[in-house]
C-alpha cells in the first residue's frame, strides 16, 4: 500500500513537472523575443547614432543580456571579426542554422530574423532604421501571438500535466 | 621564398591585404616583390582586370600573380569581388561610411584610402550616396619620415613658423611633405622647440585617421580635426585649440580663402598645399591669384620629380618673388 502511495506521488510529480517544462517552452519563447526587442533596440542606436562598426556594435548590444538569441549573436560577432569567405548575409544565415532547432525560439522570429539579416549593414542609415522598424513591429506582432498563445497552452499543459498524473495513479491504484 | 617575400613586403600593408577577398588576395601576394615593395594602388574594376600601379606604370595581373602587357590574359575582376571587397572595406558596415561615401572613398586602418565610384545618388544638396560601386583604387600611401628634413630651412625663421604654400601637381609627394613637416614642427628639432599645430585633414590624408586615432605620425602637439571641411575647421581650431600653426591640404575654395584670412587676424600661421604645376600656373587660377596677390604666403615650395618623386623643385620668397632654391633637391 506505501508503495503504491509512494509510487503514484512520485508519477504525479513527474507528470506535473513534465506540463510544467511543456508550458515553460512557451514563457521562454516568450522572453527570448522580448530579449531579441531589446538586442535589435541597443544595435539600431549602436549602429545608427553612434556609427559602430557592426561586429563591435553586436558585441556592445548583448552585453547585460541574456537567452537564447545572445548565443546566436555571439557567435555571429565572431565570424564578423574572422573575416573569413563568408559574406554577411551568409554568416547571418549559417548562424541561424545553428539555433533552428531550439525549442524556445520559434519558427516565425526565427524568419523574421533571417529576412533581416540579408538587408543589415548593406545600406545608408536611412535604409538601416526601416529594417529595424519593420522587424521590431513583426517581433511585436509575433510576441502578442506568443502571449496569446502561452496563456492559452501554457495553462493547458499545466493542467494536463496534473490531470494525467492523477490519471495514471489512479489507473494503477 | 618569393611567396615569403611577398609575405613580409604585404606585412607592411597589412591593413590593405585583410580588406581583399581571398583569391584578390592570393594574387597580390603572388605578385613579383619588385612591383610589390613599390606598389602604390590596386586597381579593381568590375569587368576588368586586376591592376597594379608601381614604379611608374600599371601592370595587368594574371590569376597566377605574374603580369601581363594583354588585358585579355588578366584576371577580370568579377561582379561579387566588388561586392565582397566592399564587404571587407567597410567592416560589414556600409552605414559607418556614409559621409566618407559622400566623398567617393573610405579609409582603412593605417590611413589607406580606398577611392570608389559608382552611380551617384543625389538630392538637391549634392550627393547622398553611391550604388553600383563597381570600382575601387586602393592607395597604398607610405610614411616617409625626415621627408621634409631638407625643406624645414625654407619654411621656418628661427622659432617661428613662415605662411607657406605648397604646390604641386599630384602623385609628387605633396602630402607626404605635409605630413612630415607637420611631425618635425610640432616635435621639434635642434634649434627649434616644438609648436602646436591644428590639422585639418578633411579627407584623412594626412594623419589617416581611422576611428579618430591617427594612424600616421604628426606630432605630440597636433591636434587633429579629421573628415571636417577645411573653411569650417580651421575657424573651428582657431576659436577652441588655440594652434600656432594650421595645416591644412589642397585649399582651392573661396571660403577657404575667407578661413585663411581669419587665420591670419588671429596671428596663426598657414601652411597649406595646392594642385598646380609652379607658380605661373598657380596665377592662372583665381582663387590662388587672389591669396598670391596678397602675398598672404611668405614661402612657396613647388615640388616635382626631376630627382625623383618628392623632389623640391623650386622656393620662391612669397613676397618678391625671388627665388631662394639654386638646384632642385631631394
Amino acid at each position: 500500500m506505501l508503495l503504491k502511495v509512494i509510487s503514484s506521488t512520485l508519477i504525479i510529480i513527474s507528470c506535473t513537472l513534465l506540463g510544467m517544462h511543456m508550458s515553460y517552452r512557451y514563457n521562454r519563447r516568450i522572453y527570448n523575443i522580448r530579449v531579441l526587442q531589446s538586442i535589435l533596440a541597443y544595435l539600431e542606436t549602436e549602429m545608427i547614432y553612434y556609427s559602430t562598426f557592426l561586429s563591435q556594435a553586436i558585441r556592445n548590444s548583448i552585453r547585460t543580456l541574456s537567452g537564447e538569441w545572445k548565443a546566436f549573436f555571439v557567435e555571429m560577432a565572431s565570424v564578423l571579426e574572422d573575416k573569413n569567405e563568408y559574406s554577411l548575409a551568409d554568416a547571418w544565415q549559417e548562424c541561424l542554422k545553428k539555433i533552428r532547432n531550439n525549442p524556445y525560439i520559434g519558427k516565425e522570429e526565427y524568419e523574421i530574423m533571417y529576412r533581416f539579416g540579408l538587408q543589415l549593414g548593406n545600406g545608408d542609415r536611412q535604409s538601416q532604421v526601416k529594417y529595424f522598424e519593420l522587424a521590431q513591429h513583426q517581433l511585436k506582432t509575433e510576441e502578442k501571438k506568443a502571449q496569446q498563445i502561452g496563456l492559452s497552452y501554457g495553462k493547458m499543459y499545466r493542467s494536463l500535466g496534473i490531470l494525467l498524473g492523477i490519471g495514471i495513479a489512479i489507473v494503477l491504484f | 621564398m618569393k611567396q615569403k617575400i611577398a609575405n613580409n613586403l604585404a606585412y607592411s600593408f597589412q591593413p590593405v591585404i585583410d580588406a581583399l577577398p581571398s583569391n584578390l588576395k592570393k594574387i597580390i601576394l603572388s605578385v613579383s616583390p619588385i612591383i610589390l615593395g613599390e606598389l602604390e594602388e590596386i586597381r579593381i574594376r568590375q569587368g576588368r582586370p586586376l591592376m597594379v600601379y608601381s614604379r611608374g606604370r600599371d601592370y595587368f595581373l594574371c590569376v597566377d600573380g605574374s603580369v601581363t602587357n594583354h588585358p585579355a590574359k588578366g584576371y577580370c575582376v568579377t561582379a561579387e569581388d566588388i561586392r565582397r571587397t566592399l564587404e571587407l572595406i567597410s567592416n560589414y558596415s556600409i552605414y559607418a561610411f556614409e559621409e566618407e561615401l559622400r566623398n567617393g572613398y573610405i579609409t582603412l586602418q593605417g590611413g589607406y584610402r580606398i577611392g570608389l565610384s559608382g552611380r551617384a545618388v543625389l538630392n538637391k544638396e549634392g550627393i547622398t550616396t553611391f550604388k553600383h560601386i563597381s570600382s575601387f583604387n586602393i592607395r597604398i600611401s607610405r610614411e616617409i619620415l625626415n621627408a621634409a628634413s631638407k625643406t624645414i630651412p625654407y619654411v621656418t625663421k628661427g622659432n617661428d613658423v613662415l605662411h607657406t604654400l605648397i604646390l604641386s601637381p599630384p602623385q609628387m609627394g605633396k602630402t607626404t611633405l605635409l605630413r612630415d613637416l607637420t611631425r618635425q614642427l610640432s616635435n621639434g628639432f635642434t634649434g627649434f622647440r616644438g609648436i602646436k599645430i591644428g590639422l585639418v585633414d578633411e579627407r584623412s590624408e594626412i594623419a589617416g585617421c581611422f576611428q579618430g586615432i591617427p594612424q600616421n605620425d604628426v606630432g605630440i602637439r597636433t591636434d587633429i580635426l579629421d573628415g571636417c571641411p577645411k573653411a569650417i575647421g580651421m575657424i573651428l581650431l582657431i576659436r577652441s585649440m588655440s594652434p600656432n600653426v594650421i595645416v591644412t591640404d589642397e585649399i582651392g575654395k573661396p571660403e577657404d580663402i575667407i578661413a585663411i584670412e581669419d587665420a591670419l587676424n588671429a596671428g596663426i600661421t598657414i601652411i597649406t598645399t595646392a594642385h598646380s604645376h609652379g607658380l605661373e600656373d598657380a596665377r592662372k587660377r583665381p582663387i590662388l591669384k587672389s591669396l598670391l596677390d596678397k602675398k598672404v604666403f611668405k614661402r612657396i615650395l613647388v615640388l616635382g620629380n626631376s630627382l625623383g618623386t618628392g623632389t623640391l623643385e623650386k622656393v620662391y620668397d612669397g613676397f618678391d618673388g625671388q627665388e631662394l632654391l639654386d638646384h632642385p633637391i631631394r
